[in-house]
């Protein structure tokens, strides 16, 4: 009788860790997926943005370049979707559209830098010259609830 | 009696709890083992990912490191080749390959492309990691810094007429006064830096016009009957004061479109704001003056211009020479009074410089009446150049494309002849010109052309016309010259203060 009392005692702690080992398994899990997702996408969006050769007019959640894919002249538009969180920032490029970031917990994810300032703008261009975008995607996670902030900053290389 | 021992053996065996520990120790160590599993997957993977991501930004900056070098080795010597040569690729051969913390690289250097003068390099990088290598590849694109950046430029008054062919597609400026006659049409602005914009009834302006005035006088826009101005007009003051009188926009016959800002009075029709300031407000937007770029003759002889030359380079301000240097170019080049064939200038290409001493009027380079280039060819002399068509057809010059559509070269006329005296006799009837179109100059759209000169240029038919930009120290195009502005003529090597400027930066597949 003590035997199978202890032995459900410590089944029970053991279940008990094992709940907590699989929920932060799941946790870790999302927020690998999470940023890996977003290094993929800030790698991609830092490689294309940093060979702008242009920026139509664009604001902190819409992005309007001219730039290399490929090595081919290129338009691409990034643009942030949703009106309450989470928002969804998209990639344009001629006719097709695909999802880049998703759970993003604001639609102001670009700033602008031009020669001589310090203090960033949200809108492009401007009449100095562009010299880097900044790239901030807040993220939201849950269970339990927690936000990882993940930045780029690109130095344009065909501005200025 | 055995029912009783069975009895007692399954008693016993449910006392007896040896063997419990056992299981209890694996389910714990089978929980344990899930947890440490799950951190070493999960850190595994973080760590191969973020090794990674470090050794492709490293690639990337060691690339970079390959393509600041090789700019460094141009400028000491601008024919490097680079770490391996342009037609081979940077493979395993690790002698193409320089080792600098955090990987190695290799450039390749390709010279005069896309166009004359200009450089583009081809760096690799490659990062070494435990679960691989990691290699980036980029091409930066070097060019002359843009010093043309206007249709027709003047670097003192401009005279721009020709009531058939005053088309002028792109911008306009003029340091001094600018004529524009009747009818002239201007797809682009006009900018007088310091002095007065006179146009003649029915002239259009697509876009803005500027004038500014000094200490004496000018800065007004005296625009006739019907001149539609399609942006703002601003009538300001090139160096802010009122010394030489406010500046004025009129007459009354004439329209702005857009916003209409003087220091003077405005008399013209204004449908967008009207902003008479007596004071001296426009100045603050004030365009900053333009001057003429500057030409490095040394640049002719640079490795790889491949120039021929005829006499020897003098120095600054190259008024020297050879007595017999344009003689001789006309001789061999042209269709000069010696009879050579249209053939003898098909297929014309290459760079030329002519250095003839004694320069006057009577010494002029004179270039064909027709010529068709097979390429990029730029001539350059401290000689007068004439445009004379006598030879071949008596009436016009053609220049031309060997492939129409297919070759599109760049054709680049300097003369740095300095008419002497102050005064210069060059008119559109010719004289003491810089560059004087003695006869009809017809250029197809397949050539970009840049004439250039410190001096004068005038040309005397009407219907001449052409592709590129006109930039002259003084101008006289009264007859007309249909000119549509081509990108192609905006960076020239050997114009501009720095020699070569980053054109694009571009990344490629490794």
């Amino acid at each position: 009788m003590i035997t199978v009392a202890l032995f459900a005692i410590i089944v029970g702690a053991t279940l008990s860790v094992l709940e907590n080992v699989m929920s932060s398994a799941s946790f870790s899990q999302q927020r690998g997926e999470a940023m890996d997702q977003v290094r993929l996408a800030l790698d991609s969006m830092t490689k294309e943005i940093r060979q702008t050769t242009m920026v139509r007019p664009s604001t902190a959640s819409n992005l309007d370049i001219d730039t290399y894919v490929g090595g081919v002249p290129t338009k691409v538009v990034y643009s942030v979707s949703g009106s309450i969180p989470p928002y969804i920032l998209y990639r344009t490029q001629g006719s097709g559209s695909s999802q880049v970031v998703a759970r993003l917990k604001t639609p102001n994810v670009f700033n602008y830098y031009y020669a001589g300032s310090q203090t960033p703008a949200t809108t492009a261009p401007g009449t100095a010259p562009l010299t880097q975008i900044m790239i901030t995607f807040p993220l939201g996670l849950t269970h339990p609830a927690t936000d990882i902030v993940l930045s780029s900053a690109i130095q344009l290389r065909n501005q200025g | 009696m055995a029912p009783t021992r069975l009895s007692a053996r399954v008693r016993r065996a449910h006392e007896d709890e040896r063997g419990i520990a056992v299981i209890t120790a694996v389910i714990v160590l089978f929980v344990l083992s899930l947890l440490v599993a799950t951190i070493l997957a999960t850190g595994t993977h973080l760590h191969t990912s973020t090794v990674r991501q470090v050794h492709w930004n490293q690639a990337l900056a060691v690339a970079e490191a390959g393509l600041n070098e090789a700019v460094f080795q141009l400028n000491q010597d601008p024919t490097w080749p680079g770490t391996t040569p342009a037609n081979k690729p940077c493979d395993s051969d690790p002698n193409k390959w320089i080792a600098v913390p955090g990987g190695s690289y290799c450039v390749a250097v390709t010279h005069d492309t896309p166009h004359l003068g200009w450089k583009t390099l081809v760096a690799s990088g490659r990062s070494k990691t435990a679960y691989g290598m990691v290699g980036r590849k980029i091409r930066e694109v070097l060019a002359p810094p843009p010093s043309f950046k206007y249709a027709i430029f003047s670097n003192t008054t401009l005279d721009v007429g020709g009531s058939t062919n005053c088309v002028v597609t792109g911008d306009i400026y003029s340091v001094d006064n600018m004529t524009l006659a009747n009818s002239c049409k201007v797809e682009g602005s006009v900018m007088v830096y310091r002095g007065n914009l006179t146009a003649g009834n029915n002239v259009t302006i697509s876009r803005d016009s500027w004038t500014g005035g000094d200490a004496s006088g000018g800065g007004d826009q005296v625009l006739a009957g019907n001149v539609v101005v399609g942006g703002n007009a601003t009538a300001g003051e090139a160096d802010c004061t009122s010394a030489g009188g406010w500046s004025d926009i009129g007459n009354s016959g004439a329209t702005v479109k857009g916003d209409a800002r003087a220091s003077g009075s405005i008399t013209v029709k204004v449908e967008g704001a009207k902003n008479v300031q007596n004071k001296h407000d426009p100045c603050a937007s004030q365009p900053p003056k333009v001057s003429l770029p500057v030409f490095s003759p040394s640049v002719m002889y640079q490795s790889g211009m491949n120039t021929h030359t005829y006499g020897s380079l003098p120095p600054a301000p190259y008024t020297g020479g050879t007595p017999d240097a344009a003689a001789r170019f006309n001789v061999d080049k042209s269709v000069s009074d010696n009879g050579l064939t249209k053939a003898d200038v098909t297929g014309f290409s290459g760079n030329y410089a002519i250095w003839q001493s004694n320069t006057s009027q009577s010494t002029p380079v004179v270039l064909p009446g027709e010529l068709t280039l097979a390429g990029n060819t730029m001539i350059v002399t401290n000689a007068p150049i004439v445009f004379d068509g006598n030879n071949f057809d008596g009436n016009n010059i053609t220049i031309t494309s060997t492939q129409p559509g297919v070759i599109k070269p760049l054709l680049v006329i300097v003369s740095l002849y300095a008419p002497p005296g102050q005064e210069m006799s060059c008119s559109d009837q010719g004289g003491d010109c810089s560059i004087w179109g003695k006869n009809k100059v017809q250029i197809s759209s397949d050539v970009a052309t840049l004439f250039y000169t410190t001096g004068m240029m005038a040309f005397k038919n009407s219907a001449n016309r052409g592709n590129g930009a006109l930039y002259g120290g003084n101008m006289d195009v009264k007859n007309g010259f249909e000119v549509t502005y081509d990108s192609r003529v905006e960076r020239v090597v050997g114009f501009g203060d720095v020699s070569l400027v980053r054109y694009s930066w571009e990344e490629l597949k490794p």
